[in-house]
C-alpha cells in the first residue's frame, strides 16, 4: 500500500512543531478572548478592585449607547466601502495583468509589496500625501478647486481612511484574482468569443462568474479585514475623528476601554465583534460546502 | 466559388513561422478532413479561420469575404473544440442558447431550435436543465455539437472532436457527425489524428506536414496514389513498407538495397541509375513458396479477420497483412512477395515526390 501521509518516526516530533504555535494562540487569542467574553458580564469600578456580575446589562446598554449605535453605521459604511474598492480595484488590475499575460511576472512583483507594508505605514503614507498642508495630493485637489482638510471634514476623513485601507487590501486580492483568471479554461473565452461576445460580455457572463468562489472568499477576507485589522489605519490619520465620523468599532472598542474606562462595556462590544467574525467564518464555510464545484 | 478559400496563408509566433503558405479552397458544403502529424499546424490553420488567432501574412475569405480583420463573431462559424469547452456554469439548455441570446433571437425560437437540436441529436430533452460536469463525455460531445448547430452558420469547425471519447462511442458519434453533415449540408472543416476518421469521414483529405500542405484530394486517391514518401507512409495503417532502390540501367526494374529485384510500373520513364524509396502497403504482400523477400518472423498479431505480421531482414522490418489467422510463429523463415497487379509506390528519394502517376505492376 502506497502511504500518502507525510511520516513522522516520532510521536513528539509533530508536536513539538506545532506546539509554539499553539502556545501563541492560547496566550494570544485563546486566554484574552475567554477574559474579554467572561469580563462582558460585569461591570469594574473606574479604578479597578470593585467587580460585580450584571448579566448582559453590558450588552443591553449598547443599545442605548447613541455614540456605539454611530460607530456601527458608520462601520458598516467603512466596511462596505472599503471592500468594495479593493474588490473593483484589484479585479480590474488583474483582469488587465491577466490580458497582457506576458508582463504578468514583473506586475505581480510590484503589487505584492504594498501588501507587505504594514496597515500604519500605508496610513502615514497616505496621510502624507494628503496632509492638508504639506500632501502632494492635498495641494493638487486645492489647486483642481476642492478644498481638502480630512480633520474638518468628516466625509473626506471617511475617503481618506476608506481609500488607505483598501489599499493593502488590493495586493492580496489581486493575486487570488489572477490565480483564478489563469485557471478559466481559454477555450471557454474561445467558444463565447466564436458564439458572438464580445470582450465585456464574454467577462461578465463566462470569467465572472467563474470566479464567484474567489470574489466570496475575498469578500469574507476584506470584510473580516475591515472590520478588525483597521485599527492601525484609523489610529494614525484621524483617530476616530472628525466628530466620530471615522469612529469605526475596532475603534470604539478602544476608546470605551482605555479612554473612556469602561472595560465592561468595551468587552460587550468586543464580544459583539467576534460574533460578527463567527458568523462570517460560518457563512464561508457553508458556502464553500455548499458550493458546486466547477 | 469557393465557400472557404487559404491564399498563401502564413503563420509564425514571433519568429517561428509555424505554417508556410497555405494555399487550399473549400467548396460549399462539402466535408473537409485535414490530418497531419501533432504540431504540423492543423490547429493552427482552424484557429485563423475562426479569428482566435492573427494571420500573419496572407488572405482567409468565407464566402468572397475576406475575413483576416473580422473578429469570430462576424465570420459566421460554429467550433467544437476538443474538450468540449461547454459553460460549466449555465445549464445544458442555456450553453446551446447562449450565442442565440446574443444575436437577440425571440425565446420562442430560441427554443424551437433548441428543440430541434436536441432531436436531431437525440439527446434526452431531461437533460437541458442539468449542469456539463453532470453529462457522460459523449453527451458533452453531443451538447457541444448542439451548440454549434442551433447557430445555423455557414462553416462547422471541429477541432478533434472525439479524441476524448473510448473507442466505441468514437464510432457511433463519426457516424453520427457524418449524418449530420448529409442533413445539414453545412461547410465543415475537421481535424482529425484518427486514420479511420480520416478516410471515412469527408469527401476530401488534406495531408500537412511541418506547416506545408502535402496533398489534397478525395481519401481513396490520397491512399492509392500518395504524392510524396510522406503522404505514403502517414495515410494508412499500419504503414506503409519502404525500401531504398535503385534503377536498374534498363529503367525496367528497381535493384532493391538487399539484391532483391522488382519490375516498375509502367506509365513513367525513369532515368537509369535514380536513387528511389519503393514502397508496398502490407496488405499487398502475400507470404509465398518463392519470392523477393525472404525475412525472419518477428511476431504476429491476430486481428480477426486478418493478422500481421512482422518480419525483418538485414535490411529492415516489414510489415504484411495476412487474411485470416496465420499459424506463423516467431523466428520462422518466411518469404514474401508483391501481389500480382498490386500497385508499388516509387519516391525520388531527394525530392520525396512521387515518380510515376500509374500504378499496377507486371509480374517479373
Ligand atoms: N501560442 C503559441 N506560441 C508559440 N508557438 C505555438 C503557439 N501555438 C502553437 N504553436 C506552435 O505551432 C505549431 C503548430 O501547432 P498546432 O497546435 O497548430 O499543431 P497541431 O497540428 O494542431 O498539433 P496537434 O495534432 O498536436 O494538435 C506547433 O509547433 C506549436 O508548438
Ligand atoms: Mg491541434
Amino acid at each position: 500500500m502506497i502511504e500518502r501521509r507525510a511520516v513522522f518516526s516520532h510521536r513528539w516530533l509533530p508536536i513539538a512543531l506545532v506546539a509554539p504555535q499553539l502556545a501563541v494562540t492560547a496566550v494570544f487569542f485563546l486566554w484574552p478572548a475567554y477574559e474579554t467574553v467572561v469580563s462582558a458580564f460585569y461591570v469594574q469600578g473606574a479604578f479597578g478592585g470593585s467587580e460585580h456580575f450584571v448579566g448582559l446589562h453590558n450588552f443591553t446598554a449598547l443599545w442605548d449607547n447613541a455614540s456605539y449605535l454611530h460607530s456601527f453605521g458608520i462601520t458598516l459604511i467603512f466596511s462596505a466601502a472599503t471592500t468594495l474598492l479593493a474588490l473593483s480595484v484589484s479585479l480590474l488590475l488583474a483582469v488587465n495583468a491577466n490580458r497582457a499575460l506576458r508582463g504578468a511576472k514583473v506586475y505581480q512583483a510590484l503589487l505584492a509589496w504594498p501588501y507587505a507594508v504594514a496597515p500604519a505605514i500605508a496610513g502615514v503614507l497616505w496621510l502624507f500625501m494628503l496632509n492638508p498642508s504639506v500632501g502632494l495630493l492635498a495641494r493638487a485637489l486645492d489647486g483642481l478647486g476642492v478644498p481638502w482638510d480630512f480633520r474638518v471634514n468628516g466625509t473626506q476623513a471617511m475617503v481618506l481612511v476608506v481609500m488607505a485601507s483598501a489599499w493593502r487590501q488590493i495586493a492580496y486580492n489581486f493575486l487570488f484574482f489572477l490565480a483564478a483568471l489563469q485557471s478559466v479554461p481559454s477555450s471557454l473565452i474561445e467558444a463565447a468569443a466564436i458564439d458572438g461576445a464580445g470582450p465585456i460580455r464574454r467577462f461578465w457572463t463566462i470569467v465572472f462568474p467563474l470566479l464567484s468562489p474567489t470574489t466570496f472568499f475575498l469578500l469574507v477576507i476584506d470584510l473580516v479585514y475591515s472590520f478588525f485589522e483597521t485599527f492601525g489605519v484609523i489610529d494614525t490619520v484621524t483617530q476616530g475623528g472628525p466628530a466620530n465620523a471615522t469612529n469605526i468599532l475596532v475603534y470604539q472598542v478602544f476608546e470605551t476601554g482605555f479612554v473612556g474606562l469602561d472595560l465592561g462595556g468595551s468587552a460587550a462590544q468586543s464580544v459583539v465583534l467576534m460574533l460578527f467574525i463567527i458568523g462570517l467564518t460560518v457563512l464561508q464555510f457553508r458556502f464553500i460546502e455548499g458550493r458546486v464545484r466547477y | 466559388m469557393a465557400a472557404i478559400e487559404f491564399e498563401k496563408v502564413k503563420k509564425a509566433y514571433g519568429s517561428d513561422a509555424v505554417l508556410h503558405g497555405i494555399d487550399l479552397a473549400v467548396d460549399k458544403g462539402e466535408f473537409l478532413i485535414v490530418v497531419g502529424p501533432s504540431g504540423c499546424g492543423k490547429s493552427t490553420l482552424l484557429r485563423m479561420l475562426a479569428g482566435l488567432e492573427e494571420i500573419s501574412d496572407g488572405t482567409i475569405s468565407i464566402g468572397g469575404r475576406v475575413v483576416n480583420k473580422l473578429e469570430p463573431r462576424e465570420r459566421d462559424i460554429a467550433m467544437v473544440f476538443q474538450n468540449y469547452a461547454l459553460y460549466p456554469h449555465m445549464s445544458v439548455y442555456n450553453n446551446m442558447a447562449y450565442g442565440l441570446k446574443i444575436r437577440r433571437m425571440p425565446k420562442a425560437e430560441i427554443k424551437a431550435r433548441i428543440d430541434k437540436a436536441v432531436e436531431i441529436l437525440q439527446l434526452d430533452p431531461a437533460m437541458l436543465q442539468r449542469r456539463p460536469r453532470q453529462l457522460s463525455g459523449g453527451q458533452r460531445q453531443r451538447v457541444a455539437m448542439g451548440r454549434a448547430i442551433v447557430r445555423e452558420p455557414s462553416v462547422f469547425l471541429f477541432d478533434e472532436p472525439l479524441s476524448n471519447l473510448d473507442a466505441k462511442l468514437r464510432v457511433q458519434m463519426r457516424i453520427e457527425i457524418k449524418r449530420l453533415h448529409q442533413l445539414l449540408g453545412i461547410t465543415t472543416l475537421y481535424v482529425t489524428h484518427d486514420q479511420v476518421e480520416a478516410m471515412t469521414l469527408g469527401e476530401r483529405l488534406v495531408v500537412m506536414n511541418g506547416g506545408h500542405i502535402e496533398q489534397v484530394g478525395p481519401p481513396s486517391e490520397v491512399y492509392d496514389w500518395p504524392a510524396t514518401r510522406f503522404v505514403a507512409g502517414f495515410i494508412g495503417s499500419p504503414a506503409m513498407n519502404f525500401m531504398a532502390g535503385t534503377i536498374d540501367d534498363s529503367g525496367e526494374y528497381v535493384i532493391l538495397e538487399g539484391g532483391e529485384r522488382l519490375a516498375l510500373p509502367a506509365g513513367a520513364a525513369y532515368a537509369a541509375g535514380r536513387a528511389v524509396d519503393v514502397g508496398i502497403r502490407p496488405e499487398h504482400l502475400t507470404a509465398v513458396a518463392d519470392g523477393p523477400f525472404s525475412l525472419s518472423v518477428e511476431l504476429v498479431e491476430n486481428l480477426g479477420a486478418d493478422s500481421l505480421l512482422h518480419a525483418y531482414n538485414e535490411q529492415g522490418a516489414m510489415i504484411c497483412r495476412l487474411p485470416g489467422h496465420s499459424s506463423l510463429l516467431p523466428g520462422q523463415r518466411v518469404t514474401l512477395d508483391v501481389m500480382r497487379d498490386a500497385p508499388i509506390h516509387l519516391f525520388d528519394s531527394e525530392t520525396q515526390r512521387r515518380l510515376h502517376s500509374g500504378s499496377g505492376r507486371s509480374n517479373g
